[in-house]
Parts: C-alpha cells; structure tokens; sequence
C-alpha cells in the first residue's frame, strides 16, 4: 500500500504492508471480548445501565446496556454467525418487517450483534467499533422533526426588501448567516441593510412565537431593549436598534404592527397631552401622540412620567373593544405593549393614598379575602385578561374550573365580613365583581367539568365584569390611613390588598 | 545538486541513500534524474527531513516506511527531494479484518492525502532487515481517505488477502 500525503512542508510519500483477513474472522466472541477490545482502543470504563433488555427482532438473546467512553451500546450475543444473519434479516432494510428505531448503528460480527445508541453524536466511537469488527450494517439517521422554509424566508426578505426600497432606502443582501439566543438554534436567517441600518429575518421551523416573545419581555438583561419584533408567517423580523427608527414605518406598512416592542424603543419624540392641560393625579386621562408613528408602552409611560411629574401606576387603552394594560415595572404582558401615532388613555398617576388604593384595586380588586383562593382567581385573570395572547387552553381551561371552586367560597367570605359604613361602596362593588365573575366561570363548564365558551367569548364577557367592578371602585371616596397606604405602595399584592380591607373593615374614618 | 525548478520553492534536488535501498529511479515520479548516488547531504546540518509516520486499527499500530518524498524544514530556506527504489515498508504488516478503518497519524497538517492499494507482490525488490522495498504492478486501487486534524483514516474496503 502506498500512501502520499501533502503537508506544508512538501510532498511525502509512505508504505504500508496491510493484511486484510477474511471478514468477520478474529471477530470478538462474546461481549466480554468485544468490550476488552474497545479499552484496548481506548474506550474503557464500563459501565452497565440496564441489567437485560430484548428487542423484538433479535430473538433468544438480551443484552446489558452498556455505556462505554460515553457511547451507549448493546451486545447481543447469539448461538450462531447465522443467527445474527437471521437477526438482520428481520430489518425492513432487509426485507423483514421491522424498522429499527432512529439514530442507531449495527453491526454484525461473527456471532454478535452490537448496537450504537445515539450513532449521529458518536462518529468517532463509530468509527473504532468498524477498526474492530468492520463497518456496521445499517445506520439508521435521527428525524430531525420538521425544520425552517427557505421559502418563507425569502418571501419575507423580498417583501420587506421591497417596502424599504420603496421607501427610498438602498437595500443590500449581507451574506452572513446570523442566530440569537431566544432563537431556536437552527433558524434560518437572512440579514439586510439598509443604509446604515440593519434587519434580521428568521424562518423558524416551528414557531413558538409567545414563547419567543415571552422571553424577550421576561429573560434578564432583556435581549432587545431597543428592538422591534414583526411575525409573518413562520418568519420573524428583527430590527435591533433604536437608531433604525426610519426603517420601522415602512416595515410596518408591509407587515403589520409590531409583536414586541423593547422598553427602549422609539421612533421620535413622544407627545403627552393631559386633558384640560393639566396632569391629574390618581385616575387621568391624555393624549399621547407619537409622530414618528411608533413607541413602547415603557417609553409612553417614561414620557408621561416627564410630563406630569408623577408616577405612571397603569396605563389602560381601550383598543377594539377591548381594554388594554400597560403595569410599568411588572413584566407581564396585559396586551398594551406599544402606542401608534396617536392614542387616547386612561392613566392612574401616582401621589396620593386613594389613587394607590385604586391603582391597586384596577388589578387587584379581584382578590378575595380568602387567600386560598387568590392564585386560583390570578390564574383566571391572567389567562381572561390576554386577549392579544396566544393562550394555552388546558391551562386556560383549568384556571376557569379552579375559579368556579374558589369564587363562591371566596364571595361567602367576603359576605361574612361585616365592612364598616366608610367601606360599605368598595365592600359591595368586590363582592358584586366576585358574585359575577362566579356565575361566568360555573356557565362556562358544563357537568363534566369540560369549558363550554372559547376563550375569545369568555374574555368579551369577562371584560365588562372587571370594567363594572373598577367604575365602582375608582367611585370610592376614602381616606385610608398612611399604614395602609403604605402597606399597598410597598407591596401592591392580593394580601396587601385584603390587609387594607380588614383595616378599612375595622376603621370608621371615611 | 541542482535546483528542482518547482515554481515557488527553492528546493534543492539531491540523491540520498535510504537504507540499503538501490538507487532505481520510480519512474512515475515528477523528478526523475539520472544522477549518481552521492552521500547524503540532508543528514548534514540541521535538516530533519519528513518526520516519522504510523498506522494504526484497533490497538495495534505500525510505523510505516518512508518513501519518495520533497521537503523542506520549517523556517528553512532550502529542502530537499529524495526518491527511493520503491514503495517503502515497515516489515511489519497491519492485520485488520475486512472493512476495518486504519487510521494514520501524522505530526504534521496534512492537506491532502492519498492511498492506492496493491496486491503485494511474492517477493520484495530490496530487504536490509530494517525496511522492505516493493515494485507492485500496475497502478492499482485508490482508497477514499477522510482527513481529520493530525491524523487521516481509510477503509481497508478490500478483499480478504489483500
């Protein structure tokens, strides 16, 4: 054998007497033999993870799994050359009638049938079982599941290609292949500048986009601050900066508005208008104009701030319908996550006791005096309340059922409270929300527990329910003392919230 | 000597007595010359020539033979080609069985490598008890060959006796 390698150096020429013997001679002839020949290649340290397992295909044998140098193998050790013969012949490879499983290797040598687990991830232990016994008989690959659409991608390049470049932007194709770490790993991507911006797109195989978005809003430090997040089909556009601003109107003219909106993103100066020119504190409302078309809820909230000189508590935005909320600081999306170019909201303003009994309430009035109940009644608000959301409908589901158990109990606790005359207001308009919201839940299940509404048509009546019980809140004239005020500034939570209703309970100052 | 004349390369030509291998030109090589065998100037001065190379399957490893080979050391100016009388082996046959993969380390990167397999001929062209001489016929079978950092490998996809 001649051997003529090329190396840096020059040009070397080798030779090498090699003696092929006869195929499957000298083959190992129990798994002992096999396994002292794998630690004289030097893959020892046995270790055995199960005793004896069979596989249907090898008849009258069973094997130990066994992990060795990190690969995991089973050794079939079979009467006959012509029983493994027999073995392989069962595969549908070979005619039989069964599919050996994914991602394996086999080999047949002599009497033994040895199988590599997990082949895709063990060349190199591959490649010493074929130095011992020859290369293996069949291997099988790993379904990899489905994976992205070039397709999609391009169609998405071209169409955002095509609204930047009609909006007068030169636009290149970068030819560099770009992941983030919120990106499932073999996303395919596309990156584009134009002018001095860029932007990402993605092609995801199987989209999770809440799942992707709940990382973005939730995942410390968050990884688009200044971003701006587009889904179209199966694809995911990215601008990553806040400095691509002039990017961001012609993007949306080509697909939509925006999923996700970093806290830092912006697209111009943000325009706070109070009503009757003068900011309110407690329950406000204004006008926010944005004319570069496009902010974050975080960047309204900051430039209301600015202009009030007050807290932002909520940002409520009446959109279709529906009431979006913004809560600065709590990293859960209530459904306001960005404002166009120009929006009407109801504010709460911090700076004084009763606006944080009500920017509490506007959450929290929900939490009965049990507190066995309120993660359930959270739970419930939680999934209700996200209208814009991908919802999981078995949590959905189980949140009504736990619901229908814990309102009525919680609504015979509050009744057994005897409220003082100064609470009487906040008293029954909780207890009317918690009488309602338990009738909802207990018509939304039939008898076998099963949910009887969609999601959608559960929020659409669930909605005006909450609206009923903040109108009536908001409409509480009272003084609380300063512990209870402070009680619900430090920690605005449901027992916060029930200590100050069994403070007030026990109070006659109105 | 006299210059190789390979482009870019300043390598010198120079015969070297391997072993006690005779002085018969392989035909098949670039640089044939008819010029007497000289004592070995490459062993003078520093030049180390190509480093030494193995072969292995399973546990068992063989050094294998050097043979024709053009080289230069690292950071010298000047190389050196020598051509040998044959294709060069260690006595010592790898035995593997068929379809075994045998791999061959190599101290340094290779960029290209290339393996023909012969039947081997009844009797060596040269013996000097160390190393083995041989003239196969014909070209005979290219082996594919999978380059990895330090080392390549290929199948022994041949028939049994081979």
């Amino acid at each position: 054998m001649s051997i003529r390698l090329f190396v840096p150096e020059g040009d070397v020429s080798y030779g090498l007497i090699l003696d092929v013997s006869a195929d499957g001679q000298g083959s190992p002839a129990n798994a002992n033999e096999f396994l002292t020949l794998l630690a004289e290649a030097g893959f020892g340290g046995v270790e055995i993870l199960e005793i004896a397992l069979m596989r249907d295909w090898i008849p009258d044998a069973f094997s130990p799994r066994y992990i060795v140098g990190g690969a995991t193998l089973e050794i079939f050790a079979l009467a006959t050359p012509a029983a493994v013969a027999a073995a392989l012949g069962n595969l549908d490879v070979n005619g039989g009638d069964v599919t050996p499983a994914e991602d394996i290797a086999i080999w047949g040598a002599g009497s033994l049938l040895v199988i590599l687990l997990n082949a895709s991830d063990q060349g190199e232990f591959q490649a010493v079982i074929a130095t011992l016994v020859g290369p293996p008989h069949l291997v099988t690959t790993e379904d990899l599941g489905p994976q992205p659409d070039p397709a999609a991608l391009a169609q998405t390049v071209d169409t955002v290609r095509a609204a930047l470049v009609a909006a007068g932007f030169e636009v290149m194709l970068e030819p560099v292949a770009v992941n983030r770490l919120f990106l499932p790993s073999n996303a395919l991507s596309q990156v584009l500048s134009a002018d001095w911006a860029t932007v990402e797109v993605y092609a995801l195989a199987e989209p999770d986009f809440q799942g992707v978005l709940d990382e973005l809003s939730s995942v410390e430090p968050l990884p688009l601050r200044e971003g701006i997040v587009w889904v179209s089909g199966s694809t995911l556009v990215i601008l990553p900066a806040s400095d691509q601003a002039g990017l961001v109107p012609a993007v949306i003219g080509a697909l939509g508005t925006p999923v996700f909106v970093g806290p830092e993103a912006s697209t111009g100066p943000i325009i706070v208008t109070p009503n009757g020119g003068v900011c309110v504190v407690g329950l406000t409302a204004l006008v926010v104009e944005v004319p570069g078309g496009f902010a974050s809820a975080a960047a309204v909230a900051d430039a209301i701030e600015n202009e009030c000189g007050s807290t932002v508590e909520r940002i409520w935005l009446l959109q279709g319908g529906e009431w979006l909320l913004f809560v600065p600081g709590i990293p859960i999306d209530f459904g306001l996550t960005a404002f166009g170019p120009i929006s009407a909201v109801l504010v709460v303003l911090g700076g004084g006791d009763r606006e944080m009994l009500i920017a509490s309430a506007w959450t929290k009035a929900f939490c009965p005096p049990a507190t066995a109940a309120t993660r359930d009644i959270d739970a419930l608000l939680l999934t209700a309340l996200a209208p814009n959301k991908v919802v999981d409908l078995a949590g959905f589901g189980s949140a009504v059922r736990k619901a229908a158990a814990s309102l009525p109990d919680a609504g015979a606790a509050l009744a057994a409270l005897a409220p003082p005359d100064g609470a009487r207001a906040f008293h029954q308009a909780w207890g009317d929300f918690l009488g309602d919201a338990a009738d909802l839940v207990r018509d939304s299940l039939d008898a076998s527990g099963a949910l009887r509404r969609s999601h959608s048509d559960f929020s659409t009546e669930f909605t005006p329910l909450i609206s009923a019980a903040v109108r009536n809140l908001v409409a509480l004239e009272v003084d609380l003392p300063a512990g209870i005020s402070a009680a619900l500034q430090n920690e605005p939570s449901c027992d916060s919230f029930r200590v100050a209703f069994e403070a007030l309970r026990t109070t006659t100052r109105v | 000597m006299r210059n190789s004349g390979w482009p870019g390369r300043a390598f010198v030509q120079v015969w070297r007595r391997r072993g006690a291998v005779a002085a018969v030109v392989v035909a098949a090589l670039a640089l044939v010359t008819t010029a007497p065998l000289a004592p070995s100037h490459a062993q003078e001065g520093d030049f180390t020539g190509p480093p030494p190379a193995t072969a292995y399957a399973g546990s068992v490893t063989v050094p294998l033979g050097l043979g024709t080979y053009c080289w230069t050391d690292p950071g010298a100016e000047v190389g050196l080609c020598a051509d040998t009388i044959g294709i060069v082996t260690d006595p010592t046959a790898l035995t593997v069985p068929v379809g075994s993969l045998v791999t061959v380390a190599y101290p340094s990167g290779i960029t290209e490598a290339f393996v023909r397999a012969s039947p081997l001929p009844g009797e060596p062209i040269q013996d000097d008890g160390a190393t083995l001489a041989w003239a196969p016929e014909g070209e005979g079978q290219e082996l594919a060959v999978h380059l990895r950092p330090g080392a390549f490998g290929f199948f022994a996809d041949l028939a049994a006796g081979q």
